[in-house]
């Protein structure tokens, strides 16, 4: 395949009963889900299966059935290409070992067919994009944990790729070296175009960052979708803020046949029949209430994630 | 405008072939080699046979009378060493593989066997995959830096001792004598530092630790050069020393060179015990290698 028209392919990543073992121990079970452009979340707890399909679909580990296609390249046979259009930042401590932050990021670079002038050039540019620049000529082992995690996102970066797949991107970085991390990949699929598939379980991150989330759970997919749907509220809900008379607005509720949850003394979560909220006001002017807030109620991703993995994840929550 | 200044560049360019990324891949492991201080001091004293080489041809052509270009009677011969004549290929040949042979095995153990396994103890391998690179191209890097470096003992010293040694002679005769052989014995010393960082990368892919590696190497050949000779000597016949792959490297480098051997087995069996030693080596490699290995 070209690579305009892999480049032209507006789903990113299209996997189909994609199975992935070790030995007898089955870690992804069937997994069939599409990956659009933008930044898309993989969600799931510890060993639910998230590196285990990253690393299959580089070729790291080979799928006992299923297909892959990713950026319009079939993951089984055009592994090499493929490879050249993606950048993968890996979970464990992984380094070219002896070599300083620059070595280390010219050698992705030079490894991913980039020129040695152009390799060169960019391994700067990149390190300082992503803070490391001043530490560039320090050795990787000398480095803190931080420093070595934004080396694997910049040796993920160097040769430009149209993908990013990012293992738990901001694992052992400080608060301050998150934010930054954080916002650094938001404005590469905001101002670069880039798009990304982002593993982590930490949910606030995927939340900030993804359009879209694929949720797993013990090798299986148990939601998938965008992730302003997937945390739309239950129904037609909206959160209501009072001043007035919160016993009167309750009782106007319930002779209107409307359910009105209780969240705080002026605080309710009101259920309707649709989409409009303008009824809400008459309600409240019924009751000689005031609205000071509404907003539709959506669902966090945390609600998201315990609903769809169930009991087991709740409890390891 | 300063480089923290660019932000983030597109590439629009062309990539490099698999073919560069590997030749890249064994010039940078060669770098990254001797950019140790240690290592050249290492290096340098795994030189030693060469130094002796050279104060022996210095005597010879310099301080003698330029017409005796040997030293050492039948008995050295014998031995093997037979060939203490400048003009002979044993006398670059015989430096490296035969008083020399620990070096060889120390400097091999430390360039080679180290080659993987210090990339599987760093999780480097995961690194390498992922990139255009197949494994099948990560071993051929990695050996052919091994390989290279091991030329710097075993060809490119013993080369140059030659090319001395042409411009000490009192006469061109020299050249004209040494000339035809020395296709030979390069190819001899080749297929040496072949076969040996070979198998030694080969062996390097079995650890991550790279102390075990050089262990497994060091004592693995030493083991068999023992186990080679006591069951010479207890069976009485020299067929037993092609349980040592030292024995069986020496045996056809000696061939190829056209030198003297002090091995009295077969060269067929020789051949053949190579053939299957760098089959299985590097089978035993490809296994090692598989990404599932890396990454589980």
């Amino acid at each position: 395949m070209s690579e305009t028209s892999a480049a032209a392919h507006s789903t990113l990543v299209e996997l189909r009963d994609y199975t992935v073992r070790y030995g007898s121990f089955t870690a992804v079970d069937r997994a069939s889900f599409v990956v659009p452009e933008g930044a898309c979340g993989l969600l799931g707890q510890n060993g639910a299966g998230k590196s285990s399909i990253l690393k299959a679909v580089l070729g790291l580990l080979e799928p006992a059935g299923g297909s892959a296609r990713v950026l319009g390249y079939d993951a089984a046979t055009d592994g090499l290409q493929l490879r050249d259009h993606i950048g993968y930042m890996p979970e464990r401590d992984a380094a070219f070992p002896g070599l300083t932050a620059l070595e280390s990021v010219l050698r992705a670079a030079r490894l991913s067919g980039l020129p040695a002038r152009e390799a060169r050039r960019r391994s700067h540019e990149v390190l300082f994009l992503c803070g490391v620049g001043e530490e560039r000529y320090r050795k990787l082992a000398e480095q803190s944990t931080g420093m070595r995690q934004k080396v694997k996102l910049a040796q993920a970066l160097v040769h430009d790729p149209a993908l990013l797949f990012l293992d738990e991107p901001t694992n052992g970085l400080d608060p301050g070296g998150r934010i930054e991390v954080l916002a650094l990949l938001r404005s590469l699929v905001r101002d670069h175009g880039k798009s990304m598939i982002l593993s982590s379980h930490i949910l606030s991150d995927v939340e900030s960052l993804c359009a879209h989330v694929v949720l797993i759970d013990k090798g299986r997919i148990v939601a998938q979708g965008p992730l302003a749907e997937m945390t739309k509220g239950a129904g037609r809900a909206f959160r209501v803020g009072l001043a007035g008379d919160g016993e009167a607005f309750a009782r106007e509720l319930a002779a209107r046949g409307l359910e009105g949850e209780r969240l705080g003394p002026q605080s309710w979560l009101v259920r309707m029949d649709s989409d409009e909220p303008g009824a809400l006001f008459a309600v409240a002017l019924a009751a000689g209430a005031q609205i000071r807030h509404l907003e539709a109620d959506r669902r966090s991703l945390t609600d998201v994630f315990l609903a769809s993995v169930g009991k087991s994840a709740r409890e390891a929550g | 405008m300063g480089i923290r200044d660019l932000g983030f560049r597109r590439y629009e360019g062309a990539r490099t072939s698999t073919t560069a990324r590997v030749r890249y891949l064994a010039w940078a492991e060669v770098r990254r080699t001797f950019a140790a201080k240690r290592f050249v001091l290492f290096y340098l004293f795994c030189l030693m046979p060469l130094y002796v080489s050279f104060v022996i041809m210095y005597m010879l052509m310099v301080l003698g009378d330029g017409e005796h270009m040997s030293m050492g009677g039948g008995g050295m011969r014998r031995r093997g060493m037979a060939s203490l004549a400048l003009d002979e290929p044993g006398f670059y040949f015989w430096p490296m593989v035969g008083a020399g042979f620990a070096l060889v095995w120390l400097f091999s153990a430390v360039v080679s066997a180290g080659m993987v396994s210090r990339d599987r103890g760093a999780n480097a391998l995961e690194l390498y995959f992922t990139r255009g690179l197949r494994p099948v191209h990560y071993f051929a890097g990695k050996w052919l830096a091994a390989f290279a470096l091991m030329c710097g003992q075993l060809v490119l010293p013993y080369l140059a001792l030659w090319i001395f040694a042409v411009f000490l002679a009192p006469d061109w005769d020299f050249l004209a004598r040494t000339l035809p052989w020395i296709p030979a014995y390069l190819l001899a010393t080749v297929f040496v530092a072949l076969s040996v960082s070979w198998l030694a990368t080969c062996l390097s892919c079995s650890t991550s630790s790279v102390r075990f590696a050089v262990l497994r190497w060091v004592g693995g050949l030493f083991g068999l050069f023992l186990l080679g000779r006591v069951l010479t000597r207890t069976m009485g016949q020299d067929e037993w020393l092609l349980v040592s792959p030292w024995d069986v490297i020496v045996r056809i480098g000696h061939w190829l060179a056209d030198v003297r051997t002090i091995h009295d087995f077969t060269l067929e069996y020789a051949i053949l015990a190579w053939v299957g030693l760098v089959v299985g080596a590097g089978l035993f490699a490809w296994r090692r290698l598989e990404p599932v290995e890396v990454v589980a």
